[in-house]
């Protein structure tokens, strides 16, 4: 099977979208070509579509394309799709999306297809054994008011056991899920309403919400998640220099990937200076995630987190018996 | 030949694409064996594709494009986009939507009675053989389905739809922006919700390697060699020579590592007769080869060599080395220390050794590729114990060196 077809592709998309709204005018076109086309669509797509016989799918009438078409239906899921979506439905968090019926809907309407791929033939080595219990019935209960919550704006009263402060029970409005396919959970970002309008932004792990129920709360502010994360996000990049030594560098650049950040290569010493961003709450996890490099990724900048680096390896070396600097102590 | 935003092969921008996005250093000459041109092409190209996502910087040796975001601020991956640039022809077009629009009324007819309608109904004009072609092109991609009518072969659009699968199509957008981003494949995810158009379900991803799209051919005809039990050609870059290899496999399992965002194939190469992971990243094409009888037993041989892998190795040789290390953890302050061992040591034994101290024990083929692991606790490792004393010896010379590194000045 292939993936790269031009059925599934960004052209074919656009012009379905403008034979949907003919009649239109041709700026109308260009808008729709510009919001989900690439950056030049206008330019290659529109003048085909437009003003040549090429793809005559329309035609000018008093100012207006007309779309030459009677029904244009919807594409059909194709076998690549149907194969996909068998697939899904061996994995656990399906359900958490859909109802039992839906499910059964789903099950009886794939039954005959072969599934893309078996979860039994990929192995996710690495990843966190305490992740979330996705066979739990109450998760998946918890899980879809969560969900329904996230698209109606409605506030939840959640019961959350914290891992230091124990059992807090509070008025929530979700604002945004968030799945790590490392730890195998969710989280989710909250705005907490609270009587004086001191209004906060909290994460908390679905794992940990014991309970929930609607809230009579109303909260129809603007609390942006984006703008938060970033007023969250370090004062300072990280400056780090990795060595080529055992393939450093691309074993950091890959596992830094989702971060941002800012690299340069210098040719004569194999070492690269990277600078990086990261949250404020994700400091430790960077940090372990750094010393598991070990000499290959040198922090330079800042001087607090150089301090950090310097106190675990202080302690780690004071451990070992090394004297300063690595020597061997007496 | 002039510019254009759509691409004939998707291998044609893949390199360029990680480039951008692992690397991100390189400047335009350092492109080895490309010329200005084809970069310039390519470069202009994936930035009519991801917009403000691509940038660039002036430096010493030039201009360096890169692709710089918080992964988890992404409600789509903006790669996908590539996926979607596949190039066709005018007569692909034309009748992509003309068939799609004849055949909406569920009516199947034959290829004649076609090619007589289009010309009809639209006024345009198509060679049998061309609509032949599109029709059986269709049809294998279960756009539309061919059914026999007496001798004639007939093709009406398939009635499988979004709204046949889920007629109450409650959490449907959810579902595709969850499994689009986190499934194996998930390109395929995001096909289907982009006939919906894209909404913003508020769903965000962490840990997230959007670079792994990029692979995801190679990974399906990995996978459906995998599940049809079939050998596969693999032609592989090495990452560190650069050479080219033609290797022919037992493919057995595909290897992800959710934390270092490297994915491998796993094989066993029958003429070598040992097992191999393979990146799929330096994966340059792959093609499907008959399995034999005896592939059986090298599938069963990764099974068992499974259970005592840490990484994406399956190890040939069967001898097993035992690795323990002892931690410094105050179960009241430091229980998550405790916890990490736990969830973190791939199901090794975690035991107290005394008070405040935690040993972690497991059996593995090779403990060297648990040190990555290992030094994620500097600060904490009281002791390390290995039936293969060299790797004890090299985290000896790692803290070494790292002490030098951090020994005092700033």
């Amino acid at each position: 099977m292939e993936l790269f077809s031009e059925v599934y592709g960004c052209y074919y998309a656009v012009v379905a979208e403008i034979l949907r709204s003919a009649p239109l005018t041709r700026a109308q076109a260009e808008a729709l070509a510009a919001g989900r086309g690439y950056g030049e669509s206008v330019l290659q797509l529109i003048p085909k579509l437009l003003d040549s016989r090429d793809w005559p799918l329309l035609e000018e009438r008093d100012g207006l394309f007309h779309s030459r078409l009677d029904r244009l239906p919807d594409l059909p899921v194709t076998h690549l799709e149907r194969a996909w979506l068998k697939a899904l439905l061996a994995d656990p968090r399906l359900r958490l999306f859909l109802s039992d019926g839906q499910l059964a809907r789903l099950e009886e309407a794939l039954a005959g297809v072969e599934p893309l791929y078996r979860q039994e033939d990929i192995v996710y080595f690495d990843r966190f054994l305490d992740g979330d219990n996705y066979a739990d019935p109450g998760y998946r209960r918890r899980f879809q008011a969560i969900l329904a919550a996230l698209a109606d704006g409605t506030v939840l009263r959640l019961t959350y056991q914290a891992p230091k402060t124990g059992i807090h029970t509070g008025d929530h409005r979700p604002l945004r899920l968030e799945y790590s396919p490392r730890d195998d959970k969710f989280r989710i970002y909250t705005v907490k309403v609270q009587e004086d309008a001191r209004h906060s932004c909290h994460i908390l792990n679905l794992g940990r919400i014991v309970d929930l129920f609607p809230s009579e709360a109303r909260y129809d502010g603007a609390f942006d998640v984006a703008e938060w994360r970033r007023r969250h996000r370090c004062a300072q990049p990280l400056l780090l220099q990795v060595t080529s030594e055992r393939n450093g560098v691309e074993r950091f650049m890959l596992e830094f990937s989702s971060y941002e950040k800012q690299s340069e290569y210098d040719e004569e010493t194999g070492a690269c200076t990277v600078r990086l961003w990261y949250q404020w709450e994700d400091e430790t996890e960077v940090l372990i995630r750094l010393l598991g490099f070990g000499s290959v990724v040198r922090v330079l900048e800042p001087a607090s987190f150089v301090t950090l680096m310097r106190e675990r390896v202080a302690r780690q070396a004071a451990l070992l018996g090394f004297g300063p600097k690595g020597t061997v102590a007496p | 030949m002039a510019y254009r935003e759509l691409v004939k092969r998707f291998e044609s921008v893949r390199e360029y694409m990680r480039d951008f996005l692992v690397f991100g250093y390189k400047t335009r000459r350092e492109f080895d064996g490309k010329s200005a041109r084809t970069y310039d092409n390519e470069r202009r190209r994936i930035e009519s594709w991801l917009g403000d996502n691509l940038r660039w910087e002036y430096r010493a040796k030039g201009k360096a494009v890169f692709l710089s975001m918080d992964a988890a601020e992404l409600a789509h991956n903006p790669l996908y986009r590539a996926w979607q640039s596949k190039s066709f022809t005018d007569n692909d077009i034309t009748l992509h939507f003309c068939l799609l629009d004849l055949l909406a009324d569920g009516l199947p007819r034959h290829a004649e009675e076609i090619t007589d309608a289009l010309a009809a109904r639209y006024g345009t004009l198509f060679e049998l053989p061309t609509v032949r072609r599109k029709l059986k092109e269709y049809a294998e991609l279960g756009i539309l389905e061919a059914q026999k009518q007496g001798r004639a072969l007939c093709y009406a659009l398939s009635p499988c739809t979004l709204d046949s699968l889920f007629p109450d199509p409650a959490r449907l957008p959810e579902l595709l922006c969850f499994f689009g981003e986190t499934a194996p494949l998930s390109v395929v995810g995001s096909f289907l919700a982009s006939r919906r158009g894209e909404e913003d379900c508020k769903l965000r991803f962490k840990h997230h390697f959007i670079v792994h799209t990029l692979e995801d051919q190679v990974l399906l005809t990995a996978l459906e060699a995998i599940r049809t039990q079939s050998r596969l050609e693999v032609t592989n870059v090495s990452g560190r020579s650069g050479l080219e290899q033609v290797t022919a496999a037992v493919p057995v399992k595909i290897m992800v590592s959710v934390q270092t965002g490297r994915r491998y194939l796993a094989a066993w190469l029958p003429e070598q007769r040992h097992f191999v992971s393979l990146r799929l990243d330096y994966i340059k094409a792959l093609s499907l080869r008959p399995g034999q009888e005896e592939d059986g037993a090298c599938r069963a041989l990764a099974e068992e060599r499974l259970a005592h892998s840490w990484g994406s190795i399956l190890h040939s040789n069967p001898r097993l080395e035992r690795f323990s290390m002892t931690v410094a953890a105050d179960e009241a302050r430091e229980p998550y220390i405790i916890q990490r061992l736990r969830r973190e040591s791939r199901c090794g034994t975690v035991e107290q050794a005394g008070p405040g101290l935690w040993r972690c024990t497991r059996y593995v083929c090779d403990a060297g590729e648990m040190m990555n692991w290992v030094k994620t606790f500097i600060g904490r490792i009281v002791s390390l114990e290995c039936d293969n004393q060299s790797v004890v010896d090299r985290f000896y010379d790692d803290i070494r060196r790292m002490a030098e590194l951090y020994g005092g000045e700033d």
